[in-house]
């Protein structure tokens, strides 16, 4: 299979497709969310998104 | 005969939280053309309104954090790379993207299947039932989607096990009915009965 080929292995396989789209989300750590996305935008060639500006510090 | 598993698997996900609404497929759409535009803010609100989807579907299958993270990463550059060839017609984006996550995911259980000696053949049966998800994993899987949860849990065991070894696996039928020396007819009409239960019960005959 072509790497950028989209086709399930599976595709004659309904059932498959008919779960596929309501499988629960399992979700990832600020941290390690934000740390893929850097990962994914650098390989894309995008500048990485700006990180949040720290809080001002109060004495 | 199909081995069933008997324990539930050890598979806990970490943290679960409910389908984000935002994520429509007008949306979705829209931000993939934006994709194929090339514009990267796009690529990034993508990312944002669909990675906890991905990431799900892609510990389920690999089920390793650090493996299920390396195929994310290479599903959104895959996004980046195909947006332009999303076809509206043949399904949501949502859709069109997990199909790429379990592609990417089975590919890469793939690799690491190759990297272990072949066991005797006499073990694959066992081999199935400890490393095959089925019983447990489809339900656990699905629990926020109670229909869904409903329809599974109505099926039989055997054809919930067969499903699991499709979906998690990516066995095809043929490949299922050779691991568990069963007649390949016999699978077919598991599915077969599976696949109806299914339907009867999400309203999608």
């Amino acid at each position: 299979m072509h790497p950028d080929d989209p086709t399930p292995v599976a595709p004659d396989d309904e059932a498959v497709r008919l779960i596929q789209e309501e499988m629960d989300p399992i979700v990832l750590s600020p941290c390690k969310r934000e740390a893929l996305l850097r990962r994914i935008l650098e390989r894309t060639g995008g500048a990485p998104p700006l990180a949040p500006a720290p809080p001002p510090k109060t004495n | 005969m199909i081995a069933v598993l008997a324990e539930p698997s050890n598979f806990h996900p970490a943290a679960m939280l409910p389908t984000p609404q935002s994520a429509c497929a007008p949306e979705l759409a829209s931000l993939l053309e934006g994709v194929t535009a090339g514009e990267q803010r796009a690529l990034e609100r993508f990312y944002r309104l669909t990675i906890s989807r991905v990431f799900g579907m892609a510990l389920r299958i690999v089920r390793c954090r650090a493996t299920a993270e390396e195929v994310a990463e290479d599903v959104y550059v895959q996004v980046w790379r195909s947006a332009a060839t999303y076809d509206a017609q043949r399904g949501s984006p949502l859709g069109w993207v997990l199909t790429i996550c379990r592609s990417r995911a089975l590919d890469s259980l793939r690799r690491a299947d190759k990297a272990i000696v072949d066991p005797d053949p006499t073990e694959r049966l066992d081999a199935i039932a400890e490393l095959g998800p089925g019983l447990q994993d489809l339900l656990q899987a699905t629990q926020e989607h109670a229909a869904l949860h409903a329809a599974l849990a109505r099926l039989r065991p055997e054809q919930r096990q067969i499903l699991g070894l499709a979906f998690f696996r990516g066995l095809t039928h043929t490949e299922i009915a050779a691991e568990a020396h069963v007649p390949l007819g016999t699978i077919k009409s598991h599915i077969r009965r599976a696949l109806a239960t299914l339907r009867e019960e999400l309203g999608t005959a």
